[in-house]
């Protein structure tokens, strides 16, 4: 199969909203996400506890329970809002998804309702008695239900020990904040200020919608013109911040668990072009891109210390970071290894066999990204963020002429930052080696 | 290779031609013109219960828990060369995957079909399992193992089952304990392949844009020859009802997580009715529980429950349960809170325009489930290893009638066939 030789179409439906269409015929569902982003400002806690009050109910669809109906009537739609820290932007994210209405008994339309339900829950939230612009039964119990999801953070060991990684990495820098702000500013806040916050978001915010699936773009071009036609101030978003790393930093923490968590991070400089940041990527493919990957062969398969170990690459911010879950007593034979496979490939570059495993793997992700409309939205929207906007023809094309000493060239840039261990308290390890019997 | 059946299933637009190798495998091949990848499956009813049988040759084997999964990694070290080289040099995603009656190996590429199937049906059929060879990989199944031991809904479930079933394999979660991971050796891996692995067990899937006769020939040079029996499966005979009302464990948790379980009186040996009682429990539990209830709506608003509640049923052919869970500040007032709206539940009755609704937003889930190549291979998979026909989910949901619901809630809530699993912050 070819590698698709375009990029979406771009419509710029209002002021500062973006529309990436990516029509596609095939596919059984089509899913339409809107991303409202605003800075990591102050007005993000308000924004975070807003998400969740906007769910419970507008004028028309006064209850959750009312919602969930209109969403099954159509055929097992999905609607729902989100609020998380994206790059150094504070995001709030709407999804919606429905079954291509070629499927449906013929004459069946539901995307005009679906979208009026959107606008609805954005535009005309339920409303509180005696002008209080929620319910405020409503915000007290969202505020108690954030708040208590926010404490219980800690119950998932390997997120919370990846957001305690972030946060010390980045102290300091938008990256590292968290995108609820703090528990504090959650109960410090009232209906007016989630109401202020809603007309600053729908008013302010860079808005980036994407459409793929079977769906028409031209109605959702002119929905979305017709709920934000009438902004004219958008705002800019700050340039995210690239600090150059000082010495690296080891930091480690514990808590009762089972396997400990290992977490290591390192920046790069901004590459010089489309080339070099396609090496970079491609370096990092090689260290710990999946089962190819250099990082996976030897700490796992040759021995035997984690079950999965991978790197990522985080492009807009300039990290590449390396995760795995391990024993806390072989983290510096995980550390040093991952210091010895980065110096390696710093020096010599991949072998023959790691470029050729490398470019296949990624060859074929670009191959297939045509199959998949969460793949297809995901690698548009990065292109677009990221300003590249490359199609996969011309990506495929760039990989399969990289050379070996570019890669280790774009493994030079990365320079290593903070490693850090979320491990098992002492008595837990303790238990651990003690409690489980060598057979049984 | 015996073409079998070619079914045109009209509302997902999808047609899938059954066959049968000579060895009595069984394959679906489901063509997906205008597709990039395309997806293989490949699977067998064996799972991480299977740990008691006879072999055809009368031997009575019983391995340790967690064999089943151990023999599933076992299998990617391939014989002379690594799976995760093979398939890697072909740019392919791959995976595996065992659950409590089955095992599965999978691969999709946007290029090398041809090679990629290859490798699959090799490598899944002829392994090599040597001592040494198993003794490399315990240290990285141990490591899985723990991955989940922090988890609490993982923990949880498992609990839960410890109060739902004496004796039942399920039990034990699929990977084993850390103690069953350091007891299996080769011999317990190779009495599990040479009692299941035989081609009369298996079933292949396959989606892409492909050629159907061409792949069908093809196949034929590939998939083993053999008549050898399988090994029979022995399973304990289970008592009748919960084992225990309530378990608790500390576990490092915020607040406390509780799951509530309610045991049907039997499995489904049969598996259109086993795929029928799944479609009509899991419609019971969305029209007691789901966000658009009314006892949703009433437990939410007092406080009862927040979105961590959630409900699902689980079943095969000698079990099924429903688990309700949450996480709450009173499990014993969390506790009656549930049973008391389920039995409210079952003694009322849905609405019927509840009922219609539920499924239609259900039958919409399910043709969402089947968009890419690899979806399809994998569902049609699943209908093979469950004993029905590809899509007859679709064909099934459209029987469920209104009557069938209200049988099953006044069976599914009964107070005498509960039990109890808390998950307690532990002690500072």
């Amino acid at each position: 199969m070819a590698f698709l030789q375009t990029i979406p179409e771009l419509r710029h439906p209002a002021p500062g909203v973006e529309l990436l269409c990516l029509p596609e015929s095939r596919f059984k569902r089509a899913q339409l996400g809107l991303s409202l982003d605003l800075p990591l400002d102050s007005g993000r806690a308000a924004r975070t506890l807003l998400s969740e009050v906007l769910q419970q109910g507008s004028t028309a669809l006064p209850t959750r329970r009312d919602l969930s109906r209109a969403l099954q009537e159509a055929y097992g739609a999905n609607c729902s809002l989100y609020a998380d820290r994206n790059g150094e932007n504070h995001r709030i994210g709407v999804s919606l998804g429905w079954v291509g209405e070629r499927f449906l008994p013929q004459g069946t339309t539901i995307v005009p309702q679906l979208l009026e339900m959107v606008r609805q829950l954005l535009e005309e939230p339920r409303r509180g008695k005696d002008g209080s612009p929620f319910d405020l039964e409503i915000v007290e119990r969202e505020r108690k239900l954030l708040l208590q999801r926010l404490a219980e953070r800690k119950d998932d060991r390997p997120g919370y020990a990846e957001e305690r990684f972030i946060r010390l990495m980045c102290e300091g820098e938008p990256y590292g904040l968290q995108a609820w702000d703090s528990s504090e500013a959650v109960v410090a806040l009232t209906a007016q200020d989630l109401e202020k916050a809603r007309t600053e978001l729908l008013a302010k915010a860079k808005i980036t919608a994407v459409v793929v699936g079977p769906c028409d773009p031209d109605i959702i071009e002119a929905w979305l013109a017709d709920v934000f036609g009438g902004r004219n101030n958008p705002v800019t978003l700050p340039e995210i911040s690239r600090p150059v790393p000082g010495e690296i930093r080891a930091v480690r923490e514990e808590l009762p668990m089972d396997q400990a968590q290992f977490h290591y991070g390192f920046r790069y400089p901004e590459p010089a072009d489309k080339r070099a940041f396609e090496a970079l990527g491609f370096a990092c493919s090689v260290l710990g891109g999946g089962s190819h990957g250099r990082l996976f062969r030897i700490v796992r398969e040759q021995k035997s210390l984690a079950y999965g170990i991978y790197a990522m690459q985080r492009a807009r911010k300039g990290l590449v970071t390396v995760a795995a879950g391990i024993d806390a007593g072989a983290y510096q034979e995980v550390r040093d290894e991952v210091d010895a496979q980065l110096a390696d490939l710093q020096q010599n570059g991949p072998t023959a066999e790691e470029m050729e495993m490398t470019l296949v793997n990624r060859l074929d992700r670009l191959r297939g990204l045509a199959d998949s409309g969460y793949e297809l939205a995901t690698y548009f929207v990065r292109e677009h963020t990221l300003g590249l906007n490359r199609s996969p023809a011309e990506r495929a094309a760039l990989l399969q002429d990289l050379k070996p000493a570019e890669i280790a060239e774009a493994a030079r840039l990365l320079v290593p930052d903070t490693v850090y261990l979320l491990a098992p308290t002492a008595e837990e390890s303790a238990a651990n080696s003690e409690g489980i019997p060598a057979q049984v | 290779m015996k073409i079998l059946d070619t079914i045109k299933h009209d509302q997902s637009g999808e047609t899938v031609v059954l066959a049968q190798s000579a060895s009595g495998t069984r394959i679906a091949l489901c063509s997906t013109p205008g597709f990039s990848t395309s997806s293989g499956h490949f699977g067998l009813r064996f799972g991480s219960t299977d740990t008691h049988f006879r072999l055809p040759s009368g031997q009575e084997v019983e391995v340790p828990g967690g064999s089943a999964h151990y023999l599933e990694h076992k299998l990617f070290e391939g014989r002379e060369e690594k799976v995760f080289d093979r398939f890697g040099k072909l740019g392919a995603r791959f995976n595996g995957g065992t659950s409590f009656r089955t095992t599965t190996y999978h691969f999709t590429t946007a290029s090398k079909f041809k090679e990629c199937l290859d490798v699959l049906v090799d490598f899944v059929q002829h392994p090599l399992i040597t001592e040494e060879r198993v003794e490399k990989e315990r240290g990285i199944i141990e490591q899985e193992v723990r991955m989940y031991a922090d988890h609490p809904g993982f923990a949880g479930t498992f609990l839960l089952h410890e109060a739902l079933y004496a004796k039942h394999g399920i039990r034990v979660e699929p990977g084993g304990t850390v103690g069953d991971v350091r007891a299996i050796n080769a011999q317990h891996l190779q009495d599990c392949f040479d009692g299941f692995y035989r081609p009369s067990a298996m079933c292949l899937s396959l989606a892409g844009d492909f050629d159907t006769d061409e792949v069908l020939a093809y196949l034929e040079t590939k998939l083993d020859v053999d008549d050898t029996s399988l090994a029979t499966k022995i399973y304990p005979t289970e008592p009748a009802g919960p084992h225990a009302d309530w378990l608790e464990k500390e576990f490092p948790v915020t607040r406390p997580h509780v799951w509530i379980g309610w045991r049907a009186a039997s499995g489904e040996p049969d598996g259109h009715q086993r795929l029928h009682t799944r479609l009509i429990n899991s419609l019971v539990l969305d029209l007691a529980f789901d966000v658009s209830s009314d006892t949703h709506a009433d437990l939410y608003q007092r406080g009862v429950i927040d979105d961590s509640f959630g409900c699902h049923w689980s079943g095969d052919s000698d079990w099924g349960h429903v688990i309700a869970s949450g996480l709450c500040d009173d499990p014993k007032a969390f506790v009656a809170e549930i049973r008391k709206a389920a039995e409210a539940f079952a003694a009322k009755g849905p609405a019927k325009a509840d009922f219609e609704r539920l499924k239609r937003a259900a039958w919409g889930g399910l043709i969402s489930g089947m968009q890419t190549p690899t979806a399809l291979a994998g569902n049609i998979l699943s209908s093979m290893l469950g004993d029905v026909r590809p899509f007859e989910m679709l064909n099934v949901l459209a029987s469920v009638s209104y009557d069938d619901i209200c049988n099953a809630a006044k069976e599914l809530f009964k107070p005498e066939q509960s039990a109890v699993a808390v998950l307690k912050p532990a002690a500072q």
